[in-house]
């Protein structure tokens, strides 16, 4: 649904932002982007909704050149982003407002709005706190409402923008629970971040360095390769554990990574084998 | 600011469920009276109907009093300076600025006069939302033809709502930046100039840095300020025209008077 070919772009000041990307999103894709801090991660998705414009080369969603003005609202309509900051991308003076904003935003009657507000904070677990300020929420709580308000804009595709850097690590795992459930309903996501760990069971991990993508493929190929380090990558300590044993002759299912416990019991029980 | 000034109190009352743009007009109204009056009978006739409405709306009456607190010395100043400046009878003879009957007449109706007026905003922010203001606001201007001058009803509702959003972060921000600088030995008692840079520039900094993620967030949710509808449209109710006779009978009754 989205092709970017040969985009480059430029800062305004003249520093080189992007070189030469060349890349296709499927309908229903998990795409995990990694890369350590400045590597042009944000710059890249900020293509993805016209926010900004490239230099050179094209950009299309589902068709529309994202260059195209007159397609603009259409191509926001289609393409979500979910921000670093829960603070800044939080608009309204109540939960349910900020909710809302996306949806009045399109001019829609205000009971498909309420329908769409209270789909959202249902998916988000936040249906208690729709009165509640942006002071009276958590930064967890904040986060997940953005989240609640890029799915009442009903878009095909949604964007996460380093979600949960700026949060502590139980709001992490809330918004990770509600990234599982949204997985797999045909939406396709964008998931950007400099944890590893957290798009493991991506269908498919970019590595971008300087501006370039400098590794592509699935989680399971892109964490073998020895020179991550040098793009500024920690692997996450499980796959490290998973690697040195299978450099060691004894390869284990990548698919164990989902849980803990698996991987312990599979050790375990092979321990006779070996 | 303390918290409490000028805040919503929830409350399902009478106050509470009138159309916005009824409230907001009836405080225009109100004002108006208030303004004009000069008897204390008028001003008395004023103040139990702000308690006849405050007794409706269900808010205490303590807490619209808070509202006043923070600009209680103001109104004390100008009833200072009416009562020394105004000529007339001296209650004390005294050789500069005696203060005068007519003067203490004045200073009293005048601090009033702004009480009151406070009172009634107070109570208009206590029984109704921020975004139900803003939203009554766009809809008494949207007949305008603002868009002559490049802005829409809807620019100016979003403007006040955003300020009314993101003022208690930016006031956050300015004690954190001054609380970092005098941490670093800035000293705003000796040098009030450079203590003022010292915190206005990183402030601006960050509120410029914050409103540029604010304005892309919105971008990226549609945001277009052309046509848009909103979660609560408004609708005036027959409560509503029941509420404006009334005020327009009370405020002919008490024009004749
Ligand atoms: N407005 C700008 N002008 C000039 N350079 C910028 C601007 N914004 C970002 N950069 C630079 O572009 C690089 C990529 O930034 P960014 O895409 O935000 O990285 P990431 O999201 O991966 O941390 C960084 O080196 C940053 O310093
Ligand atoms: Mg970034």
């Amino acid at each position: 649904m989205i092709r970017i070919e040969d985009l480059s772009y430029n800062f305004p000041d003249g520093t080189r932002g992007l070189k030469k990307i060349n890349l296709g999103i499927e309908r229903g894709e998990f795409l995990g982007i990694v890369g350590r801090n400045g590597s042009g991660k944000s710059t890249l998705v900020r293509h993805l909704n016209g926010l900004l414009k490239p230099t050179e080369g094209k950009v299309s969603i589902n068709g529309m050149d994202t260059a195209d003005p007159s397609k603009l609202l259409e191509i926001r309509q289609t393409v979500s982003m979910v921000f670093q900051n829960p603070y800044t991308q939080f608009v309204g003076t109540t939960l349910e407002e900020d909710v809302a904003f996306g949806p009045e935003n399109l001019a829609l009657p205000p009971e498909e709005i309420r329908e769409r507000v209270d789909r959202a904070l249902e998916v988000v677990g936040l249906e208690n706190y729709r009165n509640h300020s942006p002071k009276t929420l958590s930064g967890g709580q904040s986060q997940c409402a953005a989240i609640a308000s890029a799915l009442a804009m009903k878009s095909e595709c949604i964007v996460f923008d380093e979600i949960s850097s700026m949060l502590d690590s139980r709001s992490r795992e809330q918004v990770r629970e509600i990234l599982r459930k949204l997985r797999g309903k045909a939406r396709t996501i964008v998931y950007v971040t400099h944890r590893l760990e957290e798009v493991l069971h991506a269908d498919r991990v970019l590595v971008m360095d300087r501006g370039e993508i400098v590794r592509e493929g699935s989680p399971k190929t892109v964490f073998k390769a020895p020179e991550l380090g040098e793009f500024g990558l920690e692997l996450p300590p499980i796959v490290e554990l998973l690697n040195s044993l299978e450099a060691g002759g004894f390869a284990l299912d990548w698919a164990l990574l989902a849980s803990i416990e698996n991987l312990a019991e599979e050790i375990w029980e092979s321990r006779w084998k070996i | 600011m303390p918290e409490t000034a000028f805040n919503y109190v929830y409350g399902d009352s009478l106050l509470h469920r009138l159309d916005p743009r009824t409230k907001l007009a009836a405080v225009m109204c109100l004002s108006i009276l208030v303004f004009r009056e000069e008897s204390f009978a008028g001003m008395g006739l004023l103040i139990a109907f702000f308690l006849l409405l405050t007794w409706i709306s269900g808010v205490r009456l303590s807490f619209l009093l808070r509202s006043v607190r923070p600009l209680l010395f103001f109104i004390f100043f100008i009833f200072c300076f009416q009562l020394f400046a105004t000529k007339g009878t001296p209650i004390i003879p005294l050789p500069v600025l005696p203060p005068s009957y007519e003067g203490l007449r004045l200073g009293t109706l005048l601090a009033l006069r702004f009480g009151l007026l406070l009172l009634y905003a107070a109570l208009l922010t206590a029984s109704t939302l921020p975004s139900q203001i803003t939203n009554g606001i766009e809809r008494l201007l949207r007949p305008l033809p603002l868009r002559r001058l490049g802005v829409t009803s809807f620019d100016l509702a979003t403007m006040m709502s955003l300020s009314i959003r993101f003022l208690p972060s930016f006031l956050e921000n300015a004690a954190t930046i001054r609380a970092a600088q005098l941490s670093r030995g800035l000293d705003l008692r000796h040098d009030l100039r450079r203590g003022t840079t010292a915190i206005a520039v990183p402030l601006i900094r960050r509120s410029i840095l914050s409103a540029e993620e604010v304005t892309e967030a919105m971008e990226s949710r549609c945001y277009q300020g052309q046509c848009r509808t909103s979660l609560h449209e408004l609708r005036m109710q027959k409560l509503d025209w029941t509420a404006l006779l009334g005020l327009g009978v009370f405020s002919l009754f008490f024009l004749l008077l």
